[in-house]
């Protein structure tokens, strides 16, 4: 009796682990994330950091993949794709659809459409960039990197 | 002399019922018929046409339908010509298993078109066949479709039976006649669904709403969604073993950006067949449909006047490879642009398949079909 217990049990763990890669991903990243930290290089080759910043994106995990971005007091609507092949520099990449984009503030993420990602631990994600264009002040910043924490 | 009587009328019923099964045997086919190694697949649901038994269509698109139809089953001892419909119809270009037959004249099948094809096949020549099809091409709507079991179709050996709709009601319909490879005449029941496929003749019912779509769309600078809608990966094996399951797709973009002053990344997308069967045998990428669009920046003034698309086959392992792709540099706002000017490299492992790529301009047509012999995927806007 002890045996098929432990041999169901097996056999549950085994399906659980079966899920494929981007099925995980999309789970782990259903949630709400706070923008933690923003450090970019602007149009003056000045590093720039931004701390504390209450911008929200939030993944829904559904069929659609849509999300939203709260950031400047407005809501960005999105739809995400997440790949899950790891290149030599640890990132994986991913695709973000901001309508939008032209008027996002500074500290919200979404102003290209591909973005490198990778998670640090299990409730921290960094997305990379080596390039954006910021619509507001009409420059191009460079390294841009987000983290974000899960809330 | 009672008793003769009564053998005679036992012998008269035995004969009449015998004939009676013989009848019933001859009308009612529910078998396969095999000729030259093919099969022909006759519902069983079918029996022989005979005259007395239908009142005949003398609606001229009907009767222009029906020498179609009989045209076409005679092209079916053509392995290639099976193939194409298959093919075609499941491209399910607008939803269903339907081939709009204006929009498939010139398609090539082997060296000649699939027009040419088809009326070469007639029985009375080729005068006759080209009578007949510029006839029955008359009617804009005409449809061929596969409407069901088309998943069970092996046509590198089977012929289902071509059935005609054009002129009929389909409230009133109760056997639909239908043609083998031979020219034999059949009647199928119109209201039971066969149990083999059948190819049939009839009136595109999408078209107009086809129609309307197009009218909403554009070229690519509209703003309408640009987006993968159908895929097919012919020959899944190749690029992916069938102990690996499903194909684990994605679709990249590269196109020039006038703010960096050079080529970006414009966008990867992941795709991922449902199943192996899918990937092989084509389907309609319904989330994507709906929902996804590989880029939103519609060739304005700040982009190129095309991007380059590629899609690559994932596995996830070996070192980081680049792919160097070329779009034209430049915008269409400063007619100063150059044709593949601007050189991206894009990153993939080495384990990974690099599949189908192309350039595609705003004026693209769409919809089109792109791809190879590993992948073939319908681009529309």
């Amino acid at each position: 009796m002890k045996n098929s217990k432990s041999f169901l049990l097996g056999i549950i763990i085994l399906v659980a682990s079966c899920k494929p890669e981007h099925i995980k991903i999309n789970e782990h990243l259903d949630g709400t994330w706070n923008l933690q930290k923003l450090e970019y290089v602007d149009g003056m080759e000045k590093k720039v950091s931004v701390a504390n910043s209450t911008t929200t994106i939030t993944f829904i995990n559904t069929r659609e993949l849509k999300g939203i971005q709260k950031g400047n007091a407005k809501n960005y609507d999105f739809r995400y794709n997440f790949g899950y092949e790891t290149y030599d520099n640890g990132y994986a990449d991913c695709n973000l659809d901001i309508l939008e984009r032209n008027s996002l503030p500074i500290d919200a993420i979404g102003r290209v459409q591909v973005y490198w990602y990778k998670f640090i631990n299990k409730n921290t994600i960094e997305f990379y960039i080596d390039k954006e264009y910021d619509f507001s002040s009409k420059q191009i910043i460079k390294n841009v990197k987000y983290t974000f924490v899960k809330i | 002399m009672k008793k003769s009587l009564k053998l005679l009328s036992i012998l008269s019923l035995s004969l009449l019922g015998l004939y009676s099964c013989k009848d019933e045997a001859e009308n009612s086919l529910n078998f396969n018929s095999k000729t030259q190694n093919e099969e022909i697949l006759i519902p069983s649901t079918a029996k022989i046409f005979n005259s007395s038994s239908l009142r005949e269509n003398t609606n001229q698109s009907y009767l222009d339908a029906e020498e179609f139809a009989k045209l076409l089953a005679s092209s079916l001892n053509d392995k290639e010509v099976r193939k194409f419909l298959k093919n075609e119809a499941n491209k399910k270009t607008d939803g269903d298993f339907d081939i709009l037959v204006s929009q498939v004249l010139n398609a090539k099948i082997g060296i000649q078109s699939f027009s040419e094809k088809i009326k070469n096949n007639s029985t009375n020549g080729l005068i006759k066949g080209n009578e007949i099809f510029n006839n029955a091409i008359k009617n804009p709507k005409l449809n061929i479709s596969i409407p069901i079991l088309i998943e069970k179709w092996d046509d590198t050996k089977q012929q289902p039976l071509v059935a005609v709709t054009v002129g009929t009601s389909e409230k009133k319909v109760k056997f639909l006649k239908a043609f083998d490879s031979k020219g034999k005449a059949y009647l199928i029941d119109a209201n039971i669904e066969p149990n083999v496929p059948v190819i049939v003749i009839g009136n595109n019912e999408r078209m107009n709403y086809q129609n309307d779509i197009k009218k909403a769309k554009n070229i690519r600078t509209s703003g309408n969604y640009e987006k993968v809608t159908w895929l097919q990966c012919p020959n899944l094996n190749q690029i992916e073993g069938w102990f690996n399951g499903s194909p684990e797709l994605r679709f990249e973009g590269v196109v020039y950006n006038d703010n960096f002053s050079g080529p970006v990344q414009a966008f990867k997308n992941m795709e991922y067949p449902p199943h192996r069967h899918n990937a092989s045998n084509g389907y309609t990428l319904a989330s994507w449909t709906q929902i996804q669009n590989l880029f939103i920046w519609h060739f304005d003034n700040n982009h190129g006047p095309d991007y380059y698309i590629q899609v690559f086959e994932i596995d996830d392992d070996g070192t980081t490879e680049t792919l160097s792709v070329n779009v034209t540099s430049g915008t269409k706002k400063d007619n100063n642009t150059q044709a593949g000017g601007a050189t991206f490299g894009m990153s993939y492992t080495a384990e990974d398949k690099i599949l189908k790529g192309e350039l595609i301009h705003y004026t693209h047509p769409t919809p089109s079909t792109i791809g190879d012999g590993s992948i073939q995927f319908i681009l529309e806007n």
